[in-house]
């Protein structure tokens, strides 16, 4: 579908590069994601103005609502639905990783690894793990078991529920629960030994 | 350490951790024996698993991701100047740009205004001259309740920006919900809207997202539309075809059937919107559950699933009852009209729907009248065309005995005589009206709430048994026929009148048979009802007990035929209901069922004709059953037992229209059956046979609309007998003749669901015969026609296997067309058509629509993209 000037509306590009992509183009990755990226800032700061204060952002549906408008259903399968999912998952590790390593370089002072709790505004991360530490043992586990670390991806950074990771992954929620169980034991022993 | 080790780990592990701590380590060693390595891996990861916090992981950082990318955005705006404006904070995120909130720089006072900026990475040529023709829209509309557009510009990097005027207000559901309006007050807030929109479609503009979010209502109360963002000119042009970036744009709360299909939206489609809203402001919430469904679900539920019905949609409350008393009945019908989910169906235009809701206000009756079981009869009458047939044929028997007993009751006394006078009445004034079965349907109903009138009025004076039952049988007769007639609040009312005067005679001790099947009767009625309604559940305990009744008479050696007969009857409407759900295996055991008891009683057949009737007729729906199944050659038998019947009928009434309409579909059937066998003759000369005698009776009654559709299906028939036999032009002349009559009956009854689907099997029978014919355009044109009726039926009821199946073959003749053009060699017009195909096919498969069993649709996808294949490899030769 070509609109008068020649060029292909975004939302054609994701579905493209989404197939693309799952047909073994690994470049079409890089150009699908600052796209998905666009659609899940303008999605967040949207959803981050709702009236209501206390209103949690729903990860989930807001992801689904990215993926609702980004793709064209009629022609990705549902192992699309897979894979945009891990790709935006992968994504907001990213995101978060890129924070943390900002905001570590911008408290040097602070000694030790951890990011401390911080109620301000300009820290919406509360996190008492050590996030660049996971990400390197995440790379890491990725290598012995690339599904365990997508289960991990799935569930710490797009926030999904044990049931929504099976059907993402196409797998049974039972086999999801074991994977995440492994992979945070896992990942604590990494982290913690060093 | 390689996979298969870590798998293992894993496994042992997770068995580890299920046993209670004291029998782990004998497990371990076990499991781990002879592998010192194993046991060490799992032994330090259960430790670490042990060591564990409850929180590693467990709180996902996503919620944190999401606000942190969320503030970014918003961030890089915030303090800059656009314009002769400063942005203060951000207000909204559409399709297509954000809304802030700015002031004027340079002013001493400073006036606020809403800022609508195009989003950065959509600036393309046709998506910025939308933009500036929503400024164009904009600045047309003047309006008291929509948004003022003041002035528009480009920002420094180019992106172009509308300044309007700044609506300060809470969206119309908190407004509501918080305002403590009364009913009167928020349907007088809601119709200022509704003019609004009626202005907007005026100068034909369609809002196309009309929702809460877009509709602010002010500290004085005034509401005020925003957002026209993507809205369109109804009118063709230059902006036709365009969508913002390929997205759906939907908030899927709102979005109406049409927009969810991806199909062409219209005013109506606001009158959906309005609809939706009516239904929040009144009730609370939207009628449907959206959130977190996936595509396929929103589909589902949109554009099939029915609203519960704002009354009963009210959460309990103080004022809860005397509300939902108000709502019942009128507003109720109102609603639900507008959210009708095929757009034709729907009031025509906001100006009727505010129309209507004034003369709710003010106490006038409205127009709006509960649809649904026109619909549902619609859909029955195309599959079981005899179905209204039969069920007047039903009521007359009735009828008939009710005059039975009225004889014997002639003979008692004086004080009787008002309730003899008025069943008296009643009978003939009902066998009159439906004598005239296609009236208008105002004077039928006029008709019968005459009748109704008498009947309440002799109802005041009966204990005695038999003329209770007398008036239980009335009312069932009444509850029917305004069933028939669509009036569903009229119908529940008689049928629950009915029940409970059927109850109490059959609880009695001396409750005989003849009582509990008149309860079982009844009880089929009230499910019927129940099932109009909306209300399955209902419907379908009625259902149950009213079979297990009816079992029980069968079984009793005592049951009169008549009895017998209605439990056959009863049967046959079960199966009935099954067989339009899809659940062919029990339709067809209800249906045997059915047959036996019918067979049973055929030595009673020359005294009693409604017995040959429904043997005919259950004979009949078995062979659709056996048909859908896919044992043609059974069906056929069944159909041709059927044919023997009717003609036998015929010989014994020969001059009475309704037989003579039955053994006339009958033969279009037994013609079928010669078609598959290949004897072309013998079919053509049934279907003649039928042909004639459809013309015969449309003559003389020719408002018949039934009559009218059985002619055209006997026109088709005959078209597909000659085609099947490689007579193409001949057949083009049948269905000619069809298709001009079948755009006739369109015309005068655009909601008929029969009658659409047999307009799209004509046209498209009609293009695939000139497509044969080597007459591609004309062809094309009438298969461009089955396409779209096949789509609106597909919209109406995108679950039905047989509107599927249609749309499969309009599809699969399009690839022929497509064949013929490429053998012409018009590539390119072959290949823009097997491209439009194919999308549609995979959109009708992603939706679910391309059920198994409609037709060959798994061969017409292949098919289609093998065709396009060649020509591809054909042009690519060429150049």
């Amino acid at each position: 579908m070509r609109t008068k000037d020649g060029s292909v509306p975004p939302g054609e590009d994701v579905t493209r590069l989404l197939l693309a992509w799952r047909d073994g183009n690994d470049q079409a990755l890089a150009r699908l994601m600052p796209l998905v990226y666009d659609e899940l800032r303008r999605l967040a700061a949207s959803y981050m103005r709702r009236e209501r204060p206390d209103h949690t952002l729903q990860p989930t549906a807001l992801l689904n609502e990215a993926y609702l408008r980004l793709v064209d259903q009629a022609r990705v399968a549902w192992q699309g639905r897979a894979h945009f999912f891990g790709i935006a998952a992968r994504m907001m590790r990213r995101i978060l990783m890129d924070h943390a390593r900002q905001h570590r370089a911008a408290k040097r002072g602070s000694g030790g690894r951890k990011l401390p709790l911080d109620e301000a505004m300009e820290e919406p991360l509360r996190q008492d793990v050590d996030l660049l530490a996971l990400d390197e043992a995440l790379s890491r586990l990725e290598e012995l078991d690339p599904r365990q670390s997508r289960v991990v991806e799935l569930r710490f950074f797009a926030g999904l529920e044990v049931t929504e990771v099976a059907e993402v992954l196409g797998i049974s929620p039972a086999t999801v629960k074991r994977e995440w169980a492994v992979a945070r034991a896992w990942l604590h022993r990494e982290i913690a030994g060093g | 350490m390689n996979r298969e080790a870590w798998e293992r780990v894993k496994e042992i592990f997770a068995a580890a951790c299920e046993l209670p701590g004291a029998a782990r380590p004998a497990f371990l060693t076990e499991a781990c024996a002879g592998d010192p390595a194993l046991r060490r891996e799992v032994d330090s990861l259960l430790a670490a698993y042990s060591g564990i916090g409850e929180s590693f992981l467990e709180e996902p950082a996503a919620d944190g991701v999401l606000a942190l990318i969320g503030q970014r955005e918003t961030e890089e705006w915030i303090g800059r100047r656009i314009g002769a404006y400063r942005v203060l904070a951000e207000l909204g995120s559409g399709g297509m740009g954000t809304v802030f909130l700015a002031a004027r720089a340079d002013a001493e006072f400073e006036r606020q205004v809403a800022i609508k900026v195009i989003r950065r990475g959509l600036d393309r040529t046709e998506i910025v001259s939308r933009f500036r023709q929503e400024r164009q829209i904009l600045a047309g509309l003047d309006h008291p309740n929509i948004a003022r557009l003041l002035d528009g510009g480009a920002t420094e990097e180019g992106l172009p920006y509308l300044v309007m005027e700044a609506v300060e207000g809470v969206p119309i559901d908190r407004y509501c919900a918080e305002a403590s309006l009364d009913l009167p007050g928020k349907l007088r807030l809601f119709l200022k809207i509704c003019a609004a929109v009626q202005y907007a479609h005026r100068n034909l503009i369609v809002h196309r997202d009309l929702k809460p979010s877009n509709i602010l209502v002010t500290r004085e109360g005034e509401p005020k539309l925003l957002d026209f963002g993507i809205a369109k000119f109804l009118e063709p042009g230059p902006t036709e075809g365009l969508t913002i970036s390929g997205e759906r744009l939907l908030t899927p709360d709102y979005a109406s059937p049409e927009q969810v299909l991806g199909e062409p939206i219209t005013t109506s489609s606001d009158v959906y919107s309005l609809g939706v809203l009516l239904y929040q402001i009144l009730c609370g919430r939207p009628p449907y559950r959206v959130a977190g469904r996936t595509a396929q679900e929103l589909e589902r539920v949109v554009c099939e699933e029915e609203p519960s019905p704002p009354s009963r949609t009210l959460h309990r409350g103080d004022d809860t009852e005397k509300l939902r008393e108000r709502l019942q009945g009128d507003l109720d019908n109102i609603v639900l009209k507008a959210l009708a989910k095929e757009p034709a169906r729907r009031y025509t235009s906001v100006e009727h729907l505010s129309e209507d809701l004034d003369r709710y206000l003010t106490g006038r009756p409205v127009l709006a009248r509960s649809g649904g079981w026109w619909y549902r009869s619609g859909k029955l009458l195309r599959r079981h065309r005899l179905r209204a047939a039969a069920a007047a044929a039903v009521l007359l028997s009735v009828i008939l005995g009710i005059a039975g007993i009225v004889w014997q009751a002639r003979a008692a006394r004086v004080q009787r005589d008002l309730a003899v006078r008025a069943a008296n009445s009643m009978i003939y004034e009902l066998a009159e009206g439906l004598s005239q079965m296609s009236g208008p349907t105002e004077s039928r109903l006029g008709l019968l709430t005459r009748a109704a009138a008498i009947l309440d009025q002799a109802q005041k004076s009966s204990a005695d048994p038999s003329l209770a039952r007398l008036q239980a049988d009335s009312n069932r007769v009444l509850a029917q026929t305004y069933l028939l007639l669509g009036d569903l609040p009229r119908a529940e009312a008689r049928a629950r009148l009915a029940e409970r005067r059927a109850r109490r005679l059959a609880g009695r001790p001396a409750a005989s048979l003849d009582d509990r099947s008149a309860l079982a009767s009844i009880l089929i009625l009230a499910a019927d009802v129940r099932g109009a309604q909306g209300d399955p559940r209902g419907a379908s305990s009625r259902y149950d007990e009213a079979n297990a009744l009816f079992e029980a008479i069968r079984r009793n050696p005592a049951a009169s035929p008549r009895m017998r007969l209605a439990t056959a009857l009863a049967l046959s409407r079960k199966g009935d209901r099954l067989f339009t759900e899809g659940d062919v295996a029990g339709a067809r055991k209800l249906y045997e069922r059915g047959l036996g008891i019918v067979q049973a009683l055929a030595p009673e057949s020359d005294r009693e004709p409604k017995i040959g009737e429904l043997h005919a007729t259950t004979l009949e729906r078995l062979g659709d059953v056996l048909d859908a199944q896919g044992d043609d050659p059974a069906a056929c038998r069944r159909y041709l037992e059927s044919l023997a019947l009717r003609r036998r009928a015929a010989r014994r009434a020969p001059g009475d229209p309704s037989v003579t309409q039955r053994l006339a579909l009958t033969l279009q059937l037994a013609g079928w059956c010669a078609e598959i066998e290949r004897r072309i003759d013998d079919a053509r000369a049934r279907y003649q046979e039928s042909i004639d005698m459809e013309r015969r009776l449309l003559a003389a009654d020719p408002a018949n609309q039934d009559l009218a559709t059985d002619l055209i299906g006997g026109l088709g028939q005959m078209g597909n007998a000659l085609l099947s036999a490689g007579r193409a032009p001949e057949a083009v002349g049948w269905y000619r003749e069809a298709v001009d009559l079948s755009r006739k009956l369109l015309d005068g009854q655009p909601q008929s669901v029969a009658v659409v689907a047999q307009a799209a099997a004509l046209e498209q029978l009609l293009g695939s015969a000139l497509v044969a014919t080597g007459r591609l355009d004309e062809g094309g044109r009438h298969l461009d026609a089955a396409a779209t009726l096949g789509s609106r039926l597909l919209a109406q009821d995108p679950a039905s296997r047989e509107h599927q199946r249609r749309m499969v073959e309009v599809l699969a003749a399009r690839a022929e067309l497509a064949r013929a053009l490429w053998r012409q060699g018009d590539a390119r017009r072959a290949r823009q058509l097997l491209e439009g195909t194919k999308i549609t096919l995979l959109r009708l498969r992603a939706a679910g629509q391309l059920a198994q069993g409609t037709g060959g649709a798994g061969e017409v996808l292949p098919d289609v993209e093998r065709l396009l294949a060649d020509i591809e490899r054909n042009d690519r030769r060429a150049s």
